[in-house]
């Protein structure tokens, strides 16, 4: 019994760093029709940066969180406006390419400055977890779950109720009606992009802070991130958290009940079976 | 107010429009008539940006926005309802009014909303429901509303009656005389031909992409040539 009770609890904090990664990813896909292969690499670039900030400057990479988002919101806006927008309106298959392009660049340039070695970020607490009725609850993952309840809470208040969040909605349901109401296309998608690219950067700290990571981590976190849009739906504040949640658990049960290495069948099983049944999404659109 | 100059445009190795001149003079109701196909939207679409002219000028209370960025025209006061509404179905009535709103940084933008409410009392009492679960009649209100939203100085109406049951149909077009007098000239694109010269004051008539009628609304109303072609007298 309290060996399951531990692997639930594991199973939901997992589903706070797949949540936040999927609340970039599914915000690209949503509201742009944007599947971005790059996004694993864009996590595991923010995770090298909270390495070189906590090394050079001695800034705890949780502290530097508000620095990280902002440098790849920057970042994020002038990727979109100069690079992504230029085939943005053409078919998936561009989109598709490009990012796949960036992607593969990214991870080369990552081997270059950062080497192909594993590494970590040295916190104090990295390894240290909070006890409460005889569970474990690891620290980094705890504080990752109530990261990913902060901001879905403040990207849903962004989006509904901000004018800048309402002309992110309206793009997302029509371009030429949006272009009507005076919208500037260009930087509402540089604005997306840039706000998601911030929202992949923090959960490229927390994945930094629990795991050991390399270069070619990216692949994994974007197909983390893939699955768990597709089980909240894409476009949604709430589907990463619902998603992340049922992916993390299940990821969870099942590494103890098949073995770990049987998890990748249980993402992509998990994967095939939504796609069949309810290619929506569990709760409501993709894009 | 308006001015086309031998405006020609299509789309990729296809002409649309020809050689079209066209003027539309402060507070004045304008009705441009056609059959299915003759350009209409075309031009609408044309004006407003969204589509590029290939040669010929507009201008626009003296500044040219032939070719300008949508963005642009909006903000000189330029607005469209367009034919099959283009709501943001997803998003609520009061959230379409205010996106219309987009580019307006003033104060009054509440009072706005409530001079809609008030040509509109149904898009009121449906104020936080999705734009795409309205009625036919309540979508084509929303859209009107919405691009009053922006206090355009000119409008250009789309087709508003496509589809619509003749009750709506007259309630939207009293509107449109209502419009007028609060002070926004109008560019009337209909289907209904005598409704739409009844209320104009000029009319143009586009065939195959050129135009090829002009004059009062009383004009032609009474010529032969159009009573046979559009009303069938």
């Amino acid at each position: 019994m309290h060996l399951w009770l531990q692997v639930l609890v594991n199973g939901i904090l997992q589903g706070g760093i797949l949540g936040i990664s999927a609340l970039a990813f599914s915000l690209q896909w949503g509201v742009m029709n944007l599947i971005n292969l790059a996004h694993g690499s864009f996590q595991v670039l923010a995770a090298y940066l909270a390495v070189l900030i906590l090394q050079h400057l001695g800034l705890d990479p949780l502290l530097a969180v508000p620095l990280i988002f902002l440098v790849f919101f920057a970042w994020g806006y002038l990727v979109q406006f100069f690079l992504i927008n230029r085939v943005i309106t053409s078919n998936l298959f561009m989109t598709l390419l490009l990012t796949f392009g960036m992607d593969f660049v990214l991870a080369n340039l990552m081997i270059l400055f950062f080497t192909a070695d594993f590494k970590s970020i040295n916190t104090p607490y990295a390894n240290s977890s909070w006890q409460w009725f005889g569970l474990q609850f690891p620290i980094v993952r705890t504080l990752a779950l109530l990261f990913l309840i902060v901001l879905s809470v403040l990207l849903w208040l962004f989006l509904e109720y901000s004018r800048p969040g309402r002309a992110i909605r309206a793009t997302s349901m029509g371009m030429e009606p949006a272009r009507l109401m005076g919208l500037k296309i260009p930087h509402v998608y540089a604005l997306t992009f840039a706000l998601s690219s911030g929202l992949a950067a923090i959960g490229g700290v927390f994945f930094g802070l629990s795991n050991a990571f390399s270069p070619a981590s990216g692949g994994p976190l974007t197909v983390g991130a893939f699955v768990v849009t597709i089980l909240g739906g894409a476009g949604t504040s709430w589907g990463p958290l619902a998603g992340g949640l049922i992916l993390g658990v299940l990821d969870a049960v099942g590494s103890v009940v098949f073995g770990p290495t049987y998890v990748n069948v249980i993402t992509f099983g998990l994967l095939l079976i939504i796609l069949v049944l309810r290619p929506n999404g569990v709760l409501g659109r993709a894009g | 107010m308006l001015a086309i100059n031998n405006l020609s445009t299509g789309y990729g190795d296809t002409q649309v429009l020809w050689d079209i001149s066209l003027e539309i003079n402060e507070g004045e109701i304008v009705a441009l008539i056609g059959v299915n196909g003759a350009g209409k939207t075309t031009l609408l679409k044309t004006l407003m940006g969204l589509n590029t002219p290939w040669s010929g000028n507009v201008r626009f209370r003296g500044q040219e926005i032939g070719g300008k960025d949508t963005y642009y025209i909006v903000k000189q006061g330029l607005n469209m309802t367009p034919q099959g509404r283009w709501l943001f179905a997803g998003m609520s009535v009061e959230d379409n009014l205010l996106t219309g709103a987009y580019l307006r940084r003033d104060k009054e933008i509440k009072q706005d909303l409530a001079r809609i409410y008030g040509f509109f009392p149904r898009l009121g009492e449906r104020r936080h429901q999705t734009a795409g679960t309205l009625s036919g009649g309540e979508q084509q209100m929303c859209a009107l509303g919405r691009s009053l939203m922006s206090r355009p100085a000119l409008l250009l109406l789309d087709e508003m009656s496509l589809g619509l049951a003749p009750i709506v149909v007259d309630m939207l077009l009293d509107l449109v005389s209502e419009i007028r007098r609060q002070g926004t000239t109008i560019l009337l694109v209909e289907q209904d031909v005598e409704e739409a010269l009844r209320r104009a004051d000029r009319g143009y008539v586009l065939e195959g992409g050129r135009i090829v009628m002009s004059g009062t609304s009383a004009g032609l109303l009474s010529d032969e040539k159009l009573r046979v072609a559009y009303l069938g007298l």
